[in-house]
């Protein structure tokens, strides 16, 4: 029998939500991006000749005694990216499986993301998002920043879905930074929902990373023979047979996940999707991965 | 259709296992969220409670599949109803080549020969193919004589016609031709007639062929007076000459020069034997025992069957056995009847005219049930069409299921 992620079990038991994220961090160093670059720094890095224009400020004054000539000394300097995340509240999220609703999958896995982040660094933000709501924590640095995320992403009702209109984003929208979109989300909605969304950020020039998060059982329909499922944004129930109705229904997902993937096909977009019965560690162990190659 | 083990029937009420299998399956409980609903097909094939009419074929299928798991464990057999004839004739026919014809309507017409029907019997023929044929009706034609229904009367389901075939019937017989005591040629012969068999002595207009000659009845001058009486009277009677001499015997009868029949008197254990000849198939023998001499033959006791003291009976190898001394008033006849036995025996009259048998005596015992059938040819086993068709209902189930996703 296969075992199921111990993190899982601790997430349906209700532990806290930023232990559970920081106890998986500390089984992975890899950062998500690379967060240095040379210039003033604490760090040493190497010396370089000095160029008309460099600050004199910069020229080490001990190696000029010793080689009487102008070097610049260069340090690796952290810099700090705006990771902005993105969390669908719309009522699909509500869906379970095992005793974990895709909300919470959803926010242990941003959780996680955040507290890297917030490790490296970087600045985090949290925008909570459905047609009816937009719960939002701005850019910042720091420990209780990040408890502050964390503590929003405790307390949501999913309801709703998502936004059509992108008006409850350009308002917190800050082009002057450089920042990675990270959208936690079914993506259930219909590619059209999301058009907006991506227009929006390649015109601000940002990468987004989507993680969509699908249910095993929502990928094989995996169910009793006969059931009643109910849509969780239009309520609609329907009786079914799953032998009868698997077929069509993989035929139709599967299209739709392959139109989804050329929809967010672009340099800057990517789409990476994880399945509910997976480990949030191993999960984002792959993605990491993922990233560090591109 | 009969059962080999019909006890399995008693599963037919799992019939209803597949319509309680469709209405479990029916049961959705709570609705569970899913995320993915606009997925899902229109057709769900489980938008109501009931069963509905596109579940039907499927149900049905497989309650014809738990009945053929039934019929298989009943071990169900096929019974080919034997074909029932309109008719058979069964046709006496005076030739050894006998064989099965059919008449103008198609009907087995069966051929036996007199000596089969003489030797079996018509009731037997009757019988067999009744069992056979299971005909409505039996059409015998043939002799129809006394003889030839020797056997018990069986009981037999189709109707009878019988139908008397005179040219197979012996209008009279000649049984005996000898020379008579006047010199003339006597001659024995049975007529069928109207009511009957008659037998006579009569004088035949042509001189015969072969004539028994010198045939005349001695008789023992020491017997009574009353013995010779007797025995003088059947001589008479087959008007045969007789004269008393001093001979060993009783009684003496002479056919030609050389064959002697004698009526001759033995000493036993049990007393003094008359005998013709002494043999047993002779069919008499007469006892006289100094034991039974105050036993008196009267009417009533003539023919008793009290084994303690009959005076006359059969004995095991089927002899009239006479015992004791008759009455003397009876003494004369008992001696005419055995004389008129020793003549015909030495006038070898075997075989006799039979009168035909009466109608109503001849019918078999009519039955409306059919006798319990023993012919396991007539029964084929079904296993093997029913595993057939539960293959294909099988196979049909298997590719109806997933459509109907039940």
């Amino acid at each position: 029998m296969k075992r199921e992620p111990e993190e899982l079990d601790v997430l349906r038991s209700g532990v806290d939500l930023g232990l559970l994220a920081k106890h998986i961090v500390d089984g992975f160093m890899i950062g998500m991006h690379k967060g240095t670059r040379r210039g003033i720094g604490s760090e040493f890095s190497q010396y370089r000749s000095y160029q008309p224009g460099d600050d004199i400020r910069q020229i080490d004054w001990k190696m000029f005694a010793r080689s009487d000539r102008y070097y610049i000394k260069e340090s690796e300097v952290e810099s700090s990216v705006t990771v902005r995340f993105f969390l669908d509240m719309s009522a699909s999220m509500n869906y379970e499986e095992n005793g974990i609703t895709r909300f919470q999958y959803a926010a242990l896995v941003t959780a996680v993301l955040a507290t890297i982040a917030s490790q490296q660094g970087d600045a985090i933000a949290l925008h909570l998002v459905n047609n009816e709501e937009h719960k939002s924590l701005t850019e910042k640095r720091g420990k209780a920043h990040l408890n502050r995320f964390i503590h929003l992403l405790e307390h949501v009702e999913c309801k709703g879905h998502w936004p059509k209109s992108t008006d409850w984003l350009t308002d917190n929208l800050n082009t002057h930074s450089r920042e990675l979109w990270i959208v936690c989300s079914d993506l259930l909605d219909g590619e059209q929902r999301w058009e907006t969304f991506i227009q929006l950020s390649k015109s601000v020039g940002h990468e987004i990373q989507f993680l969509q998060i699908l249910g095993h059982d929502e990928l094989h329909l995996k169910m009793e023979e006969a059931v009643t499922v109910e849509d969780p944004e239009s309520h609609a129930t329907k009786n079914i047979r799953t032998s009868a109705v698997r077929e069509q229904y993989l035929q139709n997902l599967h299209a739709y996940l392959e139109e989804l993937k050329i929809g967010l096909l672009s340099p800057r977009t990517n789409l990476f999707m994880m399945q509910m019965n997976q480990s949030v560690r191993d999960a984002l162990f792959e993605f990491l991965k993922l990233r560090e190659r591109l | 259709m009969i059962f080999g083990s019909p006890i399995w029937l008693w599963l037919g009420s799992a019939l209803l296992i597949p319509v309680f299998i469709h209405l479990w399956n029916k049961r959705s409980g709570r609705p569970r969220l899913l995320g993915t609903f606009r997925f899902l097909p229109e057709e769900s094939f489980a938008s109501a409670k009931r069963i509905e009419l596109h579940e039907i074929p499927l149900m049905l299928i497989r309650m014809a599949l738990v009945a053929l798991v039934i019929l298989l464990l009943a071990d169900l057999f096929w019974r080919s109803e034997p074909e029932i004839k309109e008719s058979i004739t069964i046709k006496e026919v005076n030739s050894e080549e006998t064989g099965q014809t059919e008449d103008e309507n198609g009907n087995p017409v069966m051929e036996f020969s007199s000596e089969e029907i003489e030797d079996v019997g018509w009731w037997n023929v009757v019988a067999q193919a009744d069992y056979d044929h299971h005909p409505e009706k039996i059409v015998v034609q043939g002799d129809l004589s006394e003889n030839r229904f020797h056997s018990i009367r069986p009981e037999i389901k189709a109707g009878i016609e019988w139908q008397q075939n005179d040219s197979l019937v012996i209008p009279e017989k000649k049984l005996a031709t000898w020379m008579g005591s006047d010199g003339e040629s006597k001659v024995l012969i049975q007529r069928r007639t109207a009511v009957g068999i008659s037998t006579n002595i009569e004088t035949p207009q042509e001189e015969p062929e072969q004539v028994m000659d010198g045939i005349r009845l001695i008789l023992n001058s020491e017997n009574s007076e009353a013995i010779n009486r007797g025995l003088s009277y059947a001589a008479a009677f087959w008007e045969i000459e007789s004269e008393e001499q001093e001979i060993a015997e009783r009684a003496q009868l002479i056919v030609g020069d050389e064959s002697r029949i004698t009526l001759s008197q033995q000493v036993s254990d049990s007393g003094i034997n008359d005998l013709i000849e002494a043999n047993p198939w002779s069919g008499i023998s007469f006892q006289v025992t100094d034991m039974d001499t105050g036993l008196v033959a009267v009417h009533s006791t003539l023919y008793s069957r009290n084994k303690q003291a009959p005076f006359l009976f059969e004995d095991e190898a089927g002899n009239l056995v006479v015992n004791g001394n008759p009455e003397r008033s009876l003494e004369s006849w008992i001696f005419a009847g055995l004389g008129n036995q020793l003549i015909l025996k030495g006038l070898n009259m075997e075989a006799s005219l039979w009168p035909a048998m009466d109608e109503a005596q001849r019918n078999p015992v009519f039955t409306s049930e059919s006798r319990t059938p023993e012919i396991p040819e007539e029964q084929r086993s079904a296993r093997l069409w029913l595993v057939g068709l539960l293959a294909v209902l099988w196979l049909l189930e298997r590719w109806l299921a997933p459509k109907r996703g039940m």
